[in-house]
């Protein structure tokens, strides 16, 4: 097996946005039988194998329970996939604010042309 | 890039076809402008990478003891699920040389892996589209895009 850095794993993760919060939440018999392969702090390869599991015939109640991980958050990486976008995998950032009007400053101006 | 494609994958591409797919890899780049690995990962076939890590899955849970020279398994372990499909969309030679310094082991039985590799992910969403025999073939050559294709498949 090859020798693991867990803090370059977990930096690797992060860097790429994929770093699981909540690993412990997960409780699949694959996350917690030791096999290196399966990392609970990788939340692409987790959501991967929740999709796997409830096509695999389990609730989805159930095994988004097992995962540690929301039904919406199921239903939305399983529509990312059916689209073929393994993108719609990673969490997406906070929402950013986006004007709908112009600051006050600009309208001011506008407003009151010179 | 038809020359380049054709020398190194072995396949015909009419250029129009290279234009729509760079088109389109813009379009979902901008759309995921959160994260620079996303973008990146969006100029690649998803479904290509799923049935990879089909591949490398069941070669784990078969296998037991992981093999870090087959198919990106070490890669994986040190770095995770998106650092490797990285290194599968940026190509095969790309991850043979972050496999392995030395260079890249051409594993044995790896096309009758790859076969029941499909058999095992047909009930996954992306291995609706092809049959099995043209994604064992698809597999093998971005697996080890180094070599020439023998099917001479025009995409």
């Amino acid at each position: 097996m090859a020798s693991l850095a867990p803090d370059e794993k977990r930096a690797a993760l992060a860097r790429d946005h994929a770093l699981n919060p909540h690993p412990e939440t997960v409780q699949d018999s694959l996350f917690t039988s030791g096999n290196a392969f399966f990392d609970a702090r990788d939340l692409v390869q987790v959501k991967c194998e929740l999709i796997r599991r409830v096509q695999a015939g389990q609730s989805v109640v159930a095994a988004t329970r097992t995962f540690g991980l929301s039904r919406p958050t199921f239903y939305q990486a399983r529509a990312a996939l059916e689209k073929g976008a393994f993108s719609g995998f990673w969490p997406s950032g906070p929402a950013r604010a986006v004007p709908t009007s112009s600051p006050p400053s600009a309208s001011a101006a506008s407003s009151n042309p010179i | 890039m038809v020359e380049l494609i054709q020398r190194r994958f072995g396949l015909t591409v009419h250029p129009r076809s290279i234009e729509r797919a760079l088109s389109r890899a813009s379009v979902r780049g901008h759309e995921s402008a959160e994260s620079g690995s996303v973008a990146a990962f969006a100029t690649t076939n998803d479904r290509e990478i799923g049935l990879l890590y089909e591949a490398l899955r069941s070669q784990v849970i078969g296998s037991g003891e992981p093999d870090a020279k087959l198919n990106g398994r070490g890669l994986f372990l040190r770095q995770g699920m998106s650092a490797w499909m990285l290194a599968m969309a940026d190509g095969a030679s790309t991850l043979a040389e972050a496999l392995d310094p030395t260079g890249f082991e051409t594993p044995t039985g790896f096309e009758t892996t790859v076969q029941s590799s499909v058999a095992l992910a047909l009930p996954l969403p992306w291995s609706r589209l092809a049959d099995e025999a043209e994604l064992a073939v698809m597999l093998t050559n971005m697996a080890f895009a180094g070599r020439p294709s023998q099917t001479g498949k025009s995409v």
